[in-house]
C-alpha cells in the first residue's frame, strides 16, 4: 500500500495538473503550429509541476516524522523535542524541492534519499539532473530572469520540457514512495504503509 | 456534547489555522499558534498541524509539526451574565436599568 501523501498526489495534485494541461489543449491545439499564449501556460505549467511536487515531498516528509515518533502519550516531551528536531528549519517548508533541499531534509532521519534513490533504480540518477533542470526554470520563471547559460542555452520553456519533467516527477514519486518507507521500517520494525 | 467529552479527533477536526492552542511539553503547557493544516496525512491518517510558538526572551519564532489530537482549545472566557437588573450609572445620574 502506498502513503497517504502518495495516494494525495496520485489523485488531487495530478488532477491538477491534468487540468492546466487540458487548458493547454484548449489554448494550442494538439498539432503543430506557432501559438502565442502557449508559452505563458507552459511556464505556469512548470511552475505548477514544481509546487505540486514540493507539496508530494513535504507531505511525504511529515507523514514519515509522525510514523518514526510513533504512537505516545500527548505531552511525551522526548518525542515532541524529536518532532520539533526534525520538522523545523526545513529547506522544503521555504525552497524549491531541488535535489540538494530534498537530500537535506530526509538526511534529518538518516536517510542518504539520493544514495537510495540511485540503488533503488540507477534511472533516477539522470532524474535527478531533470529534477535540477525543472527547478532552475522555476526559479527563472518567478523571477523573471532567464539566463540562457543556466537554461541550456533558452530563454523559452516547451510543453515537451514540461511533459519530461512532469514524468520525471511521477517516476521520482514512485520511487520515494518506497525508499523512505522501508527506511522508516528499519527505524520502526515496523511498515508504516 | 461538551468539549470535554467530545472524541479528540472530532475536536481536532473543528480546529483552524490562526487560533492559539495548547500543547503539552510535559508537565507545562505552551501556547502556540496553528499557522498550517496540514491535513489528514499523519500515522493512520491522523491530522497534523503546523504550529508556531515564540519564547518569551525574544528568540525567533520556531515552528514545527504535531498531531492535532496532541493539541488542546484555549479556554474561552464564559461571559457571566447578571442574574439581577442593575442601575447603569451616567454623568447625569442614574440613567434606567439594564
Amino acid at each position: 500500500m502506498p502513503s497517504r501523501s502518495f495516494i494525495l498526489w496520485n489523485n488531487g495534485r495530478r488532477q491538477a495538473l491534468d487540468q492546466i494541461a487540458a487548458a493547454h489543449a484548449a489554448v494550442g491545439g494538439v498539432g503543430p503550429g506557432r501559438r502565442y499564449a502557449t508559452q505563458q501556460l507552459n511556464q505556469a505549467y512548470a511552475m505548477l509541476l514544481s509546487s505540486q511536487f514540493q507539496g508530494f515531498c513535504r507531505d511525504l516528509h511529515s507523514e514519515a516524522v509522525d510514523h518514526i515518533c510513533g504512537p505516545v502519550a500527548a505531552g511525551n516531551v522526548r518525542m515532541l523535542l524529536l518532532r520539533k528536531r526534525f520538522t523545523t528549519g526545513r529547506r522544503l517548508d521555504f525552497g524549491n524541492p531541488n535535489p540538494g533541499n530534498l537530500g537535506a531534509d530526509f538526511d534529518f532521519f538518516d536517510l542518504k534519499l539520493w544514495t537510495a534513490l540511485r540503488a533503488h533504480d540507477r534511472a533516477n540518477e539522470g532524474r535527478n539532473k531533470a529534477l535540477e533542470t525543472l527547478n532552475n526554470w522555476r526559479n527563472a520563471i518567478a523571477h523573471q530572469d532567464f539566463d540562457p547559460a543556466r537554461l541550456g542555452g533558452r530563454i523559452t520553456v516547451r510543453l515537451n520540457d514540461v511533459r519530461l519533467w512532469r514524468r520525471t516527477c511521477e517516476d521520482l514519486a514512485v520511487d520515494m514512495d518506497v525508499v523512505v518507507g522501508t527506511h522508516v521500517a528499519t527505524i520502526t520494525g515496523v511498515d508504516p504503509w | 456534547m461538551s468539549e470535554k467529552n467530545k472524541p479528540r479527533g472530532q475536536t481536532a477536526s473543528a480546529l483552524s489555522v490562526g487560533e492559539k492552542v495548547f500543547v503539552r511539553f510535559g508537565k507545562k503547557k505552551r501556547l502556540v499558534r496553528i499557522i498550517e493544516d496540514r491535513g489528514k496525512i499523519g500515522r493512520d491518517g491522523r491530522r497534523l498541524l503546523r504550529v508556531a510558538f515564540s519564547l518569551p526572551d525574544g528568540a525567533p519564532v520556531q515552528m514545527f509539526e504535531i498531531p492535532a489530537e496532541d493539541v488542546t482549545r484555549q479556554r474561552r472566557n464564559r461571559r457571566i451574565e447578571p442574574k439581577l437588573a442593575l442601575p447603569v450609572k451616567t454623568a447625569g445620574g442614574i440613567a434606567g436599568l439594564r
